[in-house]
């Protein structure tokens, strides 16, 4: 019953594009009909040129988001696991957490050229905050008691690292990334802005140009089925690794 | 087997720029091989005196030393005390089995472990909740969890604190007798703090009462086990210890 409800208001929004569509109650060069995007749709994917796209756009995300990952994990970790630190990078990081990754674009060109790599760094600058904080969170918020659990049998510091301090902190790392993979998604746009010859965004970008909205709005649907489809899998992966929170679901004999 | 000899023992805590006297010059003696309530109604010392003795916090002044009574013992270091917390403290995201397992990684190989936790688990009677996740089981179940953990890891002293403050009446009685059992079939040296005096009388050999940081009174408790709460030495023993600890608040108040 829940997921149909989740279904209620993507159906009500389609039956009245397709109604108002059908009744030409709006310019149809504005709101496309659904059958002529569904038409758009059909033709890029006879041609290959939807899928080449996602690929691309696909492959940036995921670098940018890589890149992004392996710098603010052990940041948030290091700097989780020695406080003193944060007052040296808080205002640092603090400024950059509140520059629009879109505004560095014309110096990213400047110091990158207009190849692969500004579109990657605009895409780590987006990803690499919700990851970073949400793991430095966790680390913060790892419950002392657990800790000095592992200090009454003796654990190093090390263990006490690999044994309570990372588990505890997984189900923050995972919301990181999950808030992470959205963010690049939403930057990809910004990235395929700068000089791009493929990728979903400059799909759209280029249909803008040539006043497709039919091929717009294909881009923007893929972009969002995507990112769901994404969101789901690392939701399922999150489930299937953090098993004691579905256990709280299930509460069994207490 | 070891027990522990305390001398001159102080700790002091800064709360507000003041100087809190937590424990002030405590000498005890805790044979091998004994169980020791500590009583004492709340903020008297009782949870410091045994983070001090499990190494959980310094001392400000005096010394805790560990006599063994094998001779070829000469001394034992920290890791032959264990704890059970007033809490389960359980890590969540372990199974019981698991949990019971923790502190055995360093020590034994998977079989070696899985033989000592299966033999526990029987023992505190969660053969059947093994796979289950703390969220999912009692508190009762949790403590003796608790328990089975620190008993797993083999300590030669198991300091207890308020460990079934928290649990209803009935588990509570459940558990004594549990503990009760323990001691006379594996003659580990236990030292378990209360505030509840009958519990103290039930389960000690020995009962410290403690008082605003000091012992005001150590007694021995001449009683075979298993113990009866309704007869008269059992309750002469115990109005003792709760005139002692009135009294001596009345003469403080005084």
């Amino acid at each position: 019953m829940k997921k149909i409800i989740g279904w209620v208001i993507p159906i009500i929004i389609m039956l009245i594009w397709t109604i108002g569509s059908a009744l030409d109650l709006w310019n149809a060069y504005i709101i496309p009909s659904p059958i002529r995007v569904a038409q758009a749709t059909l033709r890029l994917i006879e041609s290959g040129m939807l899928f080449r796209h996602i690929v691309v756009s696909l492959n940036r995300v995921f670098t940018g988001f890589a890149v992004a990952f392996c710098l603010a994990f052990p940041l948030g970790i290091i700097l989780g696991m020695k406080t003193k630190l944060i007052q040296f990078f808080n205002p640092m990081l603090e400024f950059i957490r509140h520059v629009p990754p879109l505004a560095t674009v014309p110096m990213l060109i400047l110091w990158f050229g207009i190849g692969e790599t500004p579109k990657i760094v605009i895409i780590v600058l987006a990803s690499f905050f919700p990851v970073f904080l949400n793991t430095l969170n966790g680390v913060l918020c790892c419950d002392k008691k657990l800790l000095e659990v592992g200090e009454s049998f003796g654990f190093t510091s090390g263990e006490k690292f690999y044994k309570i301090i990372l588990p505890a902190t997984l189900p923050y790392i995972f919301v990181g990334m999950r808030l992470g993979l959205g963010y690049s998604w939403r930057a990809l746009i910004g990235a395929e802005l700068v000089a791009a010859s493929s990728g979903i965004g400059y799909m759209i970008l280029d249909a803008q140009q040539l006043s497709r909205t039919d091929v717009v709005i294909v881009g923007i649907l893929a972009i969002g089925i995507l990112g769901s489809v994404i969101d789901f899998l690392l939701l399922k992966l999150t489930e299937h690794l953090i098993t004691w929170k579905e256990g709280d679901k299930q509460r069994g004999w207490s | 087997m070891a027990g522990v000899k305390i001398s001159n023992l102080k700790k002091q805590y800064i709360v507000d720029k003041q100087r809190i006297h937590a424990l002030k010059n405590v000498n005890l003696t805790i044979p091998d091989g004994s169980f020791t309530t500590i009583v004492g109604k709340s903020g008297c010392g009782k949870t410091t005196l045994l983070r001090l003795l499990c190494g959980l916090e310094e001392p400000t002044e005096g010394v805790i030393e560990f006599t063994c009574r094998e001779e070829s013992c000469k001394e034992i270091s920290g890791k032959s005390v264990g704890i059970v917390f007033q809490e389960s403290r359980l890590m969540p995201w372990l199974t019981v089995k698991e949990n019971m397992a923790f502190p055995l990684f360093k020590t034994k190989s998977k079989k070696q472990a899985d033989k000592i936790v299966e033999e526990y688990l029987h023992i505190m009677g969660l053969g059947k909740f093994k796979n289950a996740y703390p969220s999912q089981i009692s508190g009762g179940m949790a403590q003796r969890a608790a328990v089975g953990r620190t008993l797993c890891y083999n300590p030669d002293i198991i300091l207890m604190d308020e460990p079934f403050a928290a649990l209803d009446y009935f588990t509570r009685n459940n558990l004594q007798e549990e503990i009760v059992k323990l001691f006379l079939s594996q003659g580990k040296t236990i030292v378990f703090i209360t505030h509840n005096v009958e519990e103290a009388v039930y389960l000690g050999e020995k009962i410290v009462v403690l008082n605003e940081g000091q012992v005001i009174m150590e007694h021995k408790v001449p009683l075979s086990y298993p113990r009866q709460s309704n007869t008269l030495d059992f309750i002469n023993i115990k109005e003792e210890i709760l005139n002692t600890i009135i009294g001596n608040r009345e003469k403080l108040n005084a």
